[in-house]
């Protein structure tokens, strides 16, 4: 068996013990970690140039489209009120109330031996009711029944057309007046009636003189 | 195998060197990593708003 003397084994000794350093390793662990961090800084701030550009170009896009947006926003605010006013003007147009169908049913419940002086009226706010204070004269043998006969008609003419009507005598007098009809002298009487009804929806239909019209808008 | 026996001088520069390397971590993540997170995600918030404006407004304007 062959004899083998190390007479470096010293120095070798010392060089391995300079290889395990543990500074120096641990130096090189931090090199390596530093550099870790540096690339993984470097690929974060990549990515944020990448979105930065990615933002100009949205920026640019949306600087060019701005001023057509804008003035859409103001056309629609612009229409918007006008469709408002419009249905606003709708709404009134529908919900007015037609005194030509009413004065029509009005003279037809007169009859020849009565007459009418004075007619007031009035829609109540929001269409709540119509208010009609009638004045006038009857003349008959019995001039209070030809001015209640008139009251009757009024309720049986009005109520086919409106709910709610309402038909009273505020005033019925006797006059001293006596007047000849037809050769006949016959006394008079003096009425004052105060009529209310609700122009219901059965109103509408009987008295809108076009009852097809629909709401445009 | 035993760990080897660091001097005195070998433990302060380990000491020290963690000591920096934790100092070095804070640093990097507060001056560098944060604010570079914190501007993307706000440029990000932004994209979107303005995506969705533009979205919405050729929505819109579609005949």
């Amino acid at each position: 068996m062959a004899l083998h003397l190390n007479l470096l084994h010293e120095e070798i000794l010392e060089h391995r013990q300079r290889q395990r350093d543990p500074l120096k390793i641990g130096m090189m662990v931090l090199a390596g970690f530093g550099a870790f961090l540096l690339l993984y800084y470097m690929f974060n701030a990549y990515r944020t140039l990448e979105i930065k550009s990615r933002l100009r170009a949205v920026e640019r896009n949306w600087t060019k489209i701005e001023p057509e947006v804008t003035a859409a926003h103001n056309r629609v605010a612009e229409l918007e009120g006008v469709i408002k006013t419009t249905r606003a003007l709708d709404n009134y147009i529908e919900n007015r109330f037609f005194w030509a169908p009413f004065l029509q049913k009005v003279s037809h419940c007169v009859p020849p031996n009565a007459q009418l002086t004075s007619l007031e009226a009035s829609v109540l706010d929001e269409n709540k009711g119509v208010s009609v204070s009638l004045e006038g004269v009857a003349a008959g043998r019995e001039p209070r029944s030809v001015a209640e006969d008139l009251r009757q008609m009024l309720i049986e003419q009005l109520g086919q057309g409106y709910s709610g009507v309402k038909v009273e005598f505020k005033t019925l007098e006797d006059l001293d007046t006596i007047v000849n009809v037809g050769g006949t002298n016959m006394p008079m009487a003096h009425y004052l009636l105060a009529v209310n009804f609700n122009p219901g929806p059965m109103a509408k239909s009987a008295a809108s003189p076009s009852p097809d019209r629909t709401r445009k808008r | 195998m035993s760990p080897p026996k660091l001097t005195k001088d070998q433990v302060q520069k380990l000491a020290f060197s963690a000591i920096g390397f934790v100092f070095l971590l804070y640093v990097y993540f507060t001056f560098f990593l944060g604010p570079l997170n914190r501007s993307r995600a706000a440029m990000l918030v932004t994209i979107r708003d303005l995506q969705s404006k533009l979205d919405g407004s050729a929505s819109k304007n579609k005949p």
